[in-house]
């Protein structure tokens, strides 16, 4: 019996030590496994690293291949860049809450995928400048400083910038970039976006065109003139030289914005009233004013006063481009016809605008086009081209008209983010030589003017929106700086 | 919306005391910081000339004075007109790169082609097409290219940007050999040049540049 005992528990003695061998081998099975399972996932962890650094490092090489050249129209705007000027507008946005800084940046991010032919610098070349990607994101900035600041070209940054301020979001570009129809769509797409990010649910999104998830398009960066030019007859540049407003200026990076507000639909009706558009309306009364500055300045300045309208080509030809795609038309008033009836300058500028017909504006492609293509303009150094095109501008350029008056039209977002927003505005920054600059913008039936200036003197803007007043218009003002 | 301007007729926004046309003080106005629609700008003084504006104005004033002695006292621009020129190349060469910040290459740009401007000037000036074009030209041409290839080798300072200027050297030194052959003038330091300069960016393509021809495009673009 005891034997039997004896034999039960060396039984039991091997089962627990075969139990802990086998539980031994198992754990340490377990443990090899766990090894090898967590070799495997760093190997793999560590490939996809590799694998993602490689296409990161594709992608940032294709990045840098990628250049765009700049459309027919940009050329000058590098040429004419100084040290302290170059030509910039601002599109602004001030919304019912203030911004969020790192909602905002992400909406840039986004923006920036729907549209990354945005996201270049400007290079000098040998022959040309050119837009070159850039790897790096654009980052947003606080603003602190006058609107349409100098660019300088870095080559890793942008030529825009996107700021804020308070409840306000703003964006500048460089001319050569963008005109104000495709900045409008880059910018609408990004308070959209910014919107959506504060918890806006916007429905019917594909009507507007402004969803950050579309594919950019090649279309989108096309160099419109180009494309439409058909080597046809080529206009004639040659322009009689227009009246400039002179007056004491503050320094180059001072900019005075003043703004007025009125209602869109008593525009319209006040237009109606002399059977114009709304543009032709505003025109004819900044130039009624341009003409009376000139007749207090000097009687017997024999130069006309001249406006120069930027037309919005796109609604001529069919593009979708986002680069620069508009044609600047020169309304004059003869210096015989300077003291006549409001009715009759309404009529003048409506018989001025009627002359923008597609045959006029391919003309005036045709010759600028050609120009661009001509052998001996084309092996010129680009150094020797800047110098001309300066020297040209300098001669010519902006001392054919008075002022500028840019009407970009009514905004249409989606109605939820419509009602996020307090006011749209846009505005030109300086010009080399001109003094002021209007442009009209309308939102949310409220169509605002904006006059941007260097000169001390706002006796001009003072006129200006006190004659809209005088004509029944209820205006109302407001300024970047208290008046001293 | 705020007060009312009688003297503008027009209505003032709340945010404001004053009337932004004509000043007259409307109402008092009490603002949060985070009201504001636009921020408090630092005040901007009037800038001063640099002392490159002013030796450009300098050098401006020296031509129409030269300009003007000349045609009053002899009746010809024999002598002015070298002012000019020598005043414009020192203008183009020396200030407007300080003024515009130009990077070294840029500035080699400019000596390569204003240089070449200047001297075919004095030639044809004085009708002796000898040693400015055969001589003087090209040497500074060389001389720019053997500074870019000791910044490419010594300072690594290797990039798409210091390319220019050889590539405009070798450019314009084939150009002027041909001519030079052509009207069977001596072409003992052009030659060189161009031998160099070619030599140079064939070099850069093999070790530097093999990645960068898709980018050459956007330079012959023409």
């Amino acid at each position: 019996m005891a034997r039997m005992k004896d034999i039960d528990k060396s039984n039991e003695k091997d089962a627990k030590d075969f139990k802990k061998q086998s539980s031994k081998a198992e754990r340490k099975a377990i443990k090899q496994r766990a090894k090898e399972i967590k070799k495997t996932l760093i190997k793999e962890a560590r490939l996809r690293e590799k694998s993602a650094e490689a296409d990161r490092k594709i992608e940032t090489r294709a990045l840098r291949e990628n250049w765009y050249k700049l459309d027919n129209s940009a050329l000058i705007y590098p040429a004419i860049d100084s040290s302290e000027w170059n030509s910039v507008f601002r599109l602004t946005v001030t919304l019912k809450e203030a911004i969020r800084p790192d909602l905002l940046q992400k909406a840039l991010d986004d923006n920036m995928k729907r549209y990354p032919f945005f996201n270049v610098s400007l290079r000098d070349g040998l022959f040309w400048h050119y837009f070159q990607s850039l790897t790096t994101k654009p980052v947003i900035e606080m603003e602190h400083d006058y609107p349409c600041r100098h660019f300088v070209f870095d080559k890793s940054k942008p030529i825009f910038r996107v700021l804020y301020f308070n409840k306000t979001i703003s964006y500048e570009s460089f001319h050569s970039l963008a005109d104000g129809g495709g900045a409008i769509q880059f910018f609408n797409t990004l308070i959209v976006r910014y919107c959506q990010l504060c918890g806006v649910t916007v429905a019917n999104m594909q009507k507007y065109n402004l969803n950050v998830l579309d594919l950019p398009d090649d279309e989108e960066s096309e160099d419109a003139f180009e494309r439409f030019a058909d080597g046809g007859k080529a206009r004639s540049r040659k322009e009689e030289k227009a009246y400039e407003v002179t007056g004491a200026m503050d320094p180059i990076q001072v900019l005075h914005v003043i703004t007025g507000r009125v209602k869109l639909t008593d525009l319209k009706a006040k237009a109606k009233e002399y059977s114009a558009t709304i543009n032709e309306f505003l025109s004819a009364v900044y130039m009624k004013v341009l003409i009376e500055e000139k007749h207090r300045a000097s009687r017997n300045n024999k130069k006309p006063v001249k406006l120069s309208v930027p037309v919005n080509l796109r609604r001529l030809f069919p593009s979708r481009t986002m680069r620069n795609f508009s044609q600047f038309l020169n309304i004059t008033i003869p210096v015989e016809k300077e003291n006549c009836e409001f009715k009759e300058l309404v009529e003048i500028v409506k018989e001025d605008s009627k002359a923008l017909t597609k045959e006029y504006v391919l003309g005036v492609i045709n010759a600028n086009v050609s120009s661009e293509k001509n052998f001996f303009v084309r092996i010129m150094p680009l150094i020797i081209k800047d110098s001309v095109l300066n020297l040209v501008y300098s001669f010519v350029g902006e001392r054919l008209f008075t002022s500028t008056i840019s009407n970009l039209g009514v905004i249409k977002l989606p109605p939820e983010v419509s009602e996020q927003i307090q006011d749209y505005n846009a505005l030109l920054g300086a010009t080399k030589l001109n003094r002021l600059n209007l442009a009209v913008m309308s939102f949310n039936d409220e169509t605002v003017l904006t006059i941007t200036t260097r000169l001390r003197d706002r006796r001009i803007v003072r006129r200006f929106f006190t004659e809209l007043a005088e004509l029944g218009l209820s205006v109302t003002v407001e300024s970047n700086q208290e008046v001293e | 919306m705020g007060g009312f301007c009688e003297n503008c007729k027009v209505h003032i926004e709340k945010d404001a005391s004053h009337c932004p046309l004509c000043g007259t003080f409307i109402e008092e106005v009490k603002l949060d910081d985070k009201e504001l629609r636009y921020p408090k700008y630092k005040r901007v003084r009037e800038s001063s000339d640099s002392a490159t504006d002013i030796l450009i104005k300098l050098g401006l004033l020296a031509i129409i004075i030269c300009v003007g002695l000349d045609l009053f006292i002899n009746g010809t621009m024999g002598f002015s007109l070298y002012v000019l020129v020598c005043t414009f190349y020192g203008i183009l060469t020396v200030l407007l790169p300080i003024k515009k910040k130009y990077n070294l290459a840029q500035i080699m740009n400019c000596v390569a082609y204003y240089t070449m401007g200047l001297l075919l000037f004095l030639e044809l000036f004085t009708g002796t097409w000898g040693w400015g074009v055969c001589i003087a030209i090209p040497a500074i041409w060389l001389a720019i290219d053997i500074v870019a290839g000791i910044c490419m080798l010594a300072f690594g300072y290797v990039n798409f940007e210091m390319f220019k200027p050889i590539l405009s050297i070798a450019i314009l030194s084939t150009i002027s050999l041909i001519f030079l052959l052509c009207f069977h003038q001596p072409a003992y330091m052009t030659l060189p040049t161009m031998f160099f300069s070619w030599t140079e960016i064939a070099l850069m393509f093999m070790f530097r540049f093999k990645r960068s021809i898709r980018s050459l495009k956007k330079d012959f673009r023409l």
